[in-house]
């Protein structure tokens, strides 16, 4: 898998590997400078997997606290990037696979079931109608998303929305190619049905 | 080739995924088939718009909220440490358990005042609160008769009391009644403190005596002369048998009323007093017409109520003296007056 680079703070896997050993000789607040440079990235990656600001909050918490136990072990054979993405990606899976966020996305559904597919009119051309279709748009794109099961939602999350390559997803996710191709494939047919009406 | 099969492949056709081989056939087949390359086209439209999903920043105080979190799982995380059960959260959810019950129980136990007092101080009660006790039963109680015991239940009766305490004064270097008989009780210590007035109360107490050895009946003037001498002389007495003057002395006979002799009465008293932390301060004859002994008592004032039941037990007394319901003076001087009944 190639190098995950932050993209608001250019920051590199150099200076990441300075940062960690700063932090693992004392400085406390090196690692405070390594979220300031991740969290943003991390955080939607937990948004896009949960659909919830306050549970991707929550989550993007809990890979930092397992990343702050564990980066004593951290041996630099790859970019701090790459390593701090796997922890967030399996903390991630197994969030949606636990029975209280199933039990939450179920509750939700439920409540946002009426007008949830409800197709905001196009005759009309102004700008804040269309920038409000848009939101509608991503609204229910996210939502459709959010339904997915498992592996199927992870690896369409990571392919297309994070842009992995299959490869990097099987690396990942411990997933052979042939897997990750096929829940792909039937990802996109399950959003395709969900979404019929509002895409093209 | 159908279009079920290679609509299966256009998701790795968009990815870029294909075989070389395989691209072609799904790019000859698109090139003829509109229902396939309109499922094409929602295809590219959801991943262009799953794509193009915005990313969504993180809150401004991540990194203090973060601190927070840091903290609270470093505190919890020593605590497993430090304490056994906290290490697996099945204990630690065994431990929880079990303080909640303790707690229930504390709660239940807490509930019941009158016991948790009872509890507290059963093992607190001064003697003297103990008497007060039994004086409040007796005040609830009706009047007991003459003669009657008046003590409470779990109480030992005159017999046993007095069979334990001549067993007592056996141990003890046993002295002869005499008509003057101060110089040979023991001494207390001084009740009274400097200051203080005792409460000085007489008290007349009609015994069912009989005479003794060394007790002259009132009819022979030489013997009760001779003993009147010996009171104020302080001279050895001289023993008479006079039992044959028994009927002529008290006009009663032993058939009538168990009688006992003054010198018993005395010792009764004495000891009584004894027992209650007083002491006698002298014995003197009474006046020649009493045919009796008058001993002056000191005894601490809350003891009064428990001495004049004792009391009771040995003769017949009038309880209405002026002043005797009064205990609450620290010490009370009484002047008994033992005379035959």
């Amino acid at each position: 898998m190639g190098e995950y680079t932050n993209k608001e703070t250019g920051g590199s896997a150099a200076e990441d590997a300075t940062l960690i050993r700063q932090f693992v000789a004392g400085d406390l607040q090196a690692f405070d400078r390594l979220v300031i440079r991740h969290q943003d990235r991390v955080f939607s990656l937990c948004h896009r997997f949960t659909g919830d600001y306050q549970e991707a909050e929550d989550l993007a918490q809990t890979i930092f606290v397992k990343a702050f136990q564990s980066i004593h072990h951290f041996r630099f054979e790859s970019a701090f990037s790459t390593w701090l993405y796997r922890i967030a990606v399996n903390t991630c899976r197994n969030r949606i696979k636990s029975w209280e966020f199933r039990f939450r996305q179920k509750v939700e559904a439920f409540h946002s079931q009426k007008g949830a597919f409800t197709v905001v009119p196009t005759d009309e051309a102004s700008s804040p109608h269309r920038q409000l279709e848009a939101k509608e748009r991503r609204r229910m794109i996210q939502q459709a998303v959010n339904e997915l099961q498992g592996d199927k939602k992870a690896v369409l999350i990571l392919r297309d929305m994070e842009g992995l390559s299959y490869d990097d997803i099987s690396s990942l996710t411990g997933l052979k190619i042939g897997t990750v191709k096929s829940r792909i494939a039937r990802a996109r047919q399950i959003l395709k049905k969900r979404l019929t009406g509002i895409l093209l | 080739m159908k279009c079920t099969h290679i609509q299966r492949h256009l998701s790795a056709y968009i990815d870029d995924c294909l075989t070389p081989s395989m691209k072609r056939e799904v790019e000859a087949h698109l090139s003829v088939c509109p229902a396939c390359r309109q499922e094409l086209d929602v295809l590219s439209s959801l991943t262009g718009e799953l794509k193009h999903t915005p990313e969504v920043a993180a809150p401004e105080d991540f990194v203090f909220s973060l601190h927070r979190r840091l903290t609270r799982t470093s505190g919890l995380k020593r605590l497993r440490t430090l304490v056994p059960p906290f290490r697996r959260k099945m204990q630690f959810g065994f431990v929880t358990a079990t303080i909640m019950a303790g707690c229930i129980l504390f709660v239940i136990h807490m509930q019941q005042p009158e016991l948790a007092r009872r509890q507290r101080t059963g093992f607190q009660i001064e003697p003297e609160q103990r008497y007060d006790r039994v004086a409040e039963e007796k005040a609830k109680a009706p009047p007991a008769q003459l003669g009657e015991s008046r003590l409470p239940e779990g109480f030992p009766s005159l017999e046993e009391n007095q069979k334990q305490r001549s067993n007592a004064r056996e141990k003890k270097s046993e002295y002869p009644i005499k008509s003057d008989m101060s110089h040979h009780l023991p001494v207390s210590e001084p009740m009274i403190m400097e200051g203080e007035t005792p409460v000085e109360w007489e008290l007349r107490l009609d015994a069912p005596l009989c005479p003794s050895r060394d007790y002259v009946s009132p009819k022979l003037p030489d013997t009760a002369d001779r003993l009147e001498d010996k009171t104020g002389g302080g001279a050895s007495p001289a023993l008479h048998e006079r039992s044959e003057d028994l009927e002529n002395a008290f006009g009663r006979t032993d058939a009538e009323q168990p009688r006992i002799t003054i010198q018993d009465a005395a010792k009764h008293v004495e000891t009584i007093t004894s027992d209650m932390g007083g002491s006698v301060a002298s014995i003197e004859k009474a006046g020649a017409a009493e045919h009796g002994l008058t001993m002056a008592i000191v005894i601490p004032g809350s003891l009064v109520d428990q001495f004049m039941t004792e009391l009771a037990q040995i003769g017949r007394f009038d309880r209405n003296v002026q002043g005797f319901s009064e205990s609450s003076e620290k010490v009370v001087t009484i002047l008994l007056t033992l005379t035959a009944e």
